[in-house]
């Protein structure tokens, strides 16, 4: 008696898959990508359509606590809801976050999955050789009774069609018979261009935040020098602001003339405006805002101990809506901030004075000495002498290094070539096959395939009329 | 000058209601004559249009793309370039009836704003690139326009069994060709304003609601083409994307209206 043999099925393709292949197969799934783009639209859109915290309030809890309390009155009892779900930080949460990531992934994996393929099709050579092809594309030309042999008629089609510029292929197996012939078909990688372009596009974003650095507030008076930081060994003179207005009164142009210098070395001399930031080593300089500074010399025991312009640039809470500017007297152990009018009718400081409060470092709140310092009456506190010189202006700038905007634009740049490829220069093909006629010659099928592209029928016609030409019909 | 641009967008306006009508009396009648009227009607106000943005244009010495009256004629030029770009393609004449009153009912509303010539503020005098930006802008928006237009009418000839309109492929090639054009142009939309951000201050995105709107408008239309190239979705699924992106163009068009932001102050 024969044992019956154990017969095992093979696991069918997509039932049975390990958990790795199918979390491949999602992740290449075109579907998938659609829901996720979808999923990041709504994300985006909720974060348009929904008041964000202020960017420069975001490291500070403090002050972000304070927003959100003030948008009680916009979004009522949904507001704590809509804090702690990070919606008023949406591009910094965890879902939008998550599904950039996601969608990078799917880009990634969606590429190496295809590009074998995609590869293969753009050097495959597919001689169609069966008459049925022809009739069934969907533009194609048909010609009985052509008066040459089907490997002239060929030869012939052969030759008009390269002068069309395409790259035409002879089919080297079957005695000429056969031609294929193509365009652009580099333009299969296109696809992998583009997505790959968004990538490294975000790769840019990525190395913006872990590498960029910039200070929003540099800020220097008319005729001071600071040091410009972020690496750098370069310091900045402020020569000279202009501030010019329209007649109508709205703002027409802001310029500082200003010096860059490495130790006493002179590198630059430049004007910034605000569409021309000066370029200084890995870093930029932008024209951003300006106000008013002060002049104050300090003065112990006759001797100066401080003298520079302070620029008002700054508000402090317990000042309300002043501009506020501060030094630092480190020798002395104080702080002190100078105070000017919000304005015209401000009551407490008036035009032409700066309030002057001191304080202990660590302590912002209990001032040891406050009062009013008019211009150039000098004002003593123990063994110190204030004096407010003269007003002058400041000029604000933003100073940035950030490594990742070329990349940023480089990948915009592949992103562009990849879609308009797509679009715009997308693989054209075109087929003949001559086969010997009953009544002597040969009949000639042409066919041609571009998906999409309206364009085609009208490059296709014009490839048939070159063959009819060369074909003398 | 700026007086003579204020005459010429009324005689588009005036031309362009006309073309409305000439277009919807062919999609009903299907009179080739009545076609030709709604075509020659179309290329007129076309031409009053461009008219327009080239005397405005020399009126202001600089782009015509300084506050919401200029742009929603510009919007109007840029759908009616798009629209007889594809209308030449096609030869769909029906698509005129669904696209021309988006840019009369623009023209309307630009009558309703102030149209003085203004100076620029520094920040928007980069001319070169903010001129290219917007252009592409107005012709994004345009393109968008249009492929809406051809969804609502795929959506009313979802089972190819009205006459007077298109078959619901050709609408759909239709839909598709008008939205890449666009797309490119969004793009650029996006980057250029990007390269103006780091030229002013050192920030080529900061997710500032105008700029947000924009991706999310583009990000719509990058849904449509992959939803575009799944054989499920293509047609009604991918035609209601096209409604929902044209949807988020005017939100990014109006976005600023009530969303503030850096883009405030130009007014668009
Ligand atoms: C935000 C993310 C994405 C954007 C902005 C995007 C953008 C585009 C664009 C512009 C096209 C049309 C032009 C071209 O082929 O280059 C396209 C096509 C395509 N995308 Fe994406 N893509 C994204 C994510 C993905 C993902 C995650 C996948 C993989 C699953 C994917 C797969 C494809 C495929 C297969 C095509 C070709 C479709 C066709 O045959 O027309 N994309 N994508």
């Amino acid at each position: 008696m024969s044992v019956p043999e154990l017969v095992v099925a093979a696991p069918r393709p997509g039932l049975r898959l390990d958990p790795f292949t199918r979390v491949w197969r999602l992740f290449c799934s075109v579907k998938f990508a659609l829901a996720q783009i979808l999923v990041l639209v709504l994300l985006t859109f909720v974060g348009t359509a929904i008041s964000q915290v202020p960017p420069p309030m975001r490291s500070d809890p403090q002050l972000v606590e304070r927003w959100v309390a003030a948008m009680h009155s916009r979004y009522g009892v949904f507001t704590d809801a809509l804090y702690r779900a990070g919606v008023f930080d949406m591009f910094g949460s965890a879902p939008f976050r998550f599904v950039l990531g996601s969608l990078t992934v799917s880009v990634l994996v969606c590429t190496l999955n295809r590009a074998p393929a995609v590869w293969r099709a753009t050097n495959t050579i597919p001689f169609q050789r069966r008459t049925s092809y022809y009739e069934k594309a969907e533009d194609h030309a048909f010609s009985g009774g052509v008066a040459a042999t089907p490997a002239e008629a060929v030869a012939r089609i052969a030759e008009a069609w390269r002068a069309l510029g395409y790259r035409v292929v002879p089919d080297p197996t079957s005695s000429g018979a056969h031609v294929y012939a193509d365009r652009y078909r580099l333009a299969r990688l296109a696809t992998f261009v583009s997505h790959l372009g968004l990538i490294l596009m975000l790769g840019g974003g990525a190395t913006t935040m872990l590498f960029g650095e910039r200070n929003d507030g540099f800020v220097i008076p008319v005729g001071s020098t600071r040091a410009l930081g972020l690496g750098t060994p370069y310091t900045v003179h402020l020569d000279a602001f202009t501030d010019e207005y329209y007649l109508q009164g709205g703002a027409k142009d802001y310029r500082s003339e200003v010096v860059v210098s490495e130790g006493d070395r002179e590198i630059e001399r430049a004007t910034i405006r605000v569409n021309e930031p000066l370029v200084v080593g890995p870093v930029k300089i932008h024209q951003a805002y300006f106000g008013q500074a002060v002049v104050v010399e300090v003065k112990k025991n006759g001797q100066t101990i401080y003298q520079d312009s302070v620029p008002l640039a700054y508000q402090a809470m317990q000042y309300g809506f002043r501009p506020v500017g501060f030094f630092r007297l480190p020798t002395e152990g104080l702080n002190v901030d100078l105070v000017a009018a919000e304005d015209a009718a401000d009551p407490a400081v008036r035009a032409g004075q700066v309030a002057i409060f001191g304080y202990t470092p660590g302590d912002d709140s209990n001032p040891v000495f406050g009062g009013v310092l008019t211009q150039r009456q000098p004002a003593h506190w123990k063994d110190l002498e204030f004096t407010f010189v003269r007003e002058t202006q400041f000029s604000g700038f933003q100073a940035v290094r950030d490594p990742g905007a070329p990349i940023f634009f480089i990948a915009a740049g592949l992103i562009l070539v990849g879609v308009l490829g797509v679009f715009y220069f997308p693989h054209r093909r075109l087929w003949a096959l001559a086969q010997p006629s009953v009544e002597g010659g040969s009949d000639v099928w042409l066919a041609g395939v571009c998906p999409r592209n309206a364009n085609f029928p009208a490059e296709f016609r014009a490839a048939v009329d070159a063959a009819a030409k060369a074909l003398e019909v | 000058m700026g007086q003579l641009s204020n005459y010429l967008v009324v005689s588009a306006l005036i031309t362009l209601v006309g073309a409305f009508l000439f277009y919807v009396a062919f999609t009903i009648t299907k009179r080739k004559d009545v076609g030709q009227y709604a075509s020659l009607a179309g290329y007129l106000g076309y031409a009053f249009l461009t008219a327009t943005v080239i005397t405005r244009w020399i009126a202001d010495g600089h782009a015509p793309y300084s506050n919401q009256y200029e742009f929603a004629v510009a919007f109007s030029w840029g759908i009616m370039t798009a629209f007889i770009y594809v209308e030449r393609q096609f030869r769909s004449r029906a698509l005129g009836a669904f696209v021309v009153p988006v840019p009369v009912g623009l023209l309307l509303y630009a009558r309703s704003l102030p149209d003085q010539v203004q100076p620029l503020i520094p920040a928007l005098q980069n001319n070169l690139l903010l001129t290219v930006h917007v252009a592409m802008a107005v012709i994004a928006y345009g393109s968008f326009a249009v492929a809406c237009g051809g969804a609502v009418m795929y959506l009313i000839q979802r089972d190819d069994k009205v006459r007077w309109l298109p078959f619901r492929q050709d609408i759909d090639l239709l839909c598709y060709r008008a939205v890449i054009l666009g797309f490119p142009c969004m793009f650029l939309v996006l980057v250029l304003g990007a390269a103006w951000g780091n030229i002013a201050w050192g920030r080529y995105w900061g997710f500032d609601p105008k700029e947000t709107a924009a991706l999310t408008t583009w990000l719509i239309y990058a849904g449509y083409l992959h939803a575009h190239s799944l054989k499920s979705w293509r047609g009604t699924r991918s035609s209601v994307l096209l409604l929902v992106g044209f949807g988020a163009t005017l939100f990014t068009y109006y976005g600023n209206l009530f969303l503030g932001g850096l883009h405030a102050y130009s007014g668009l």
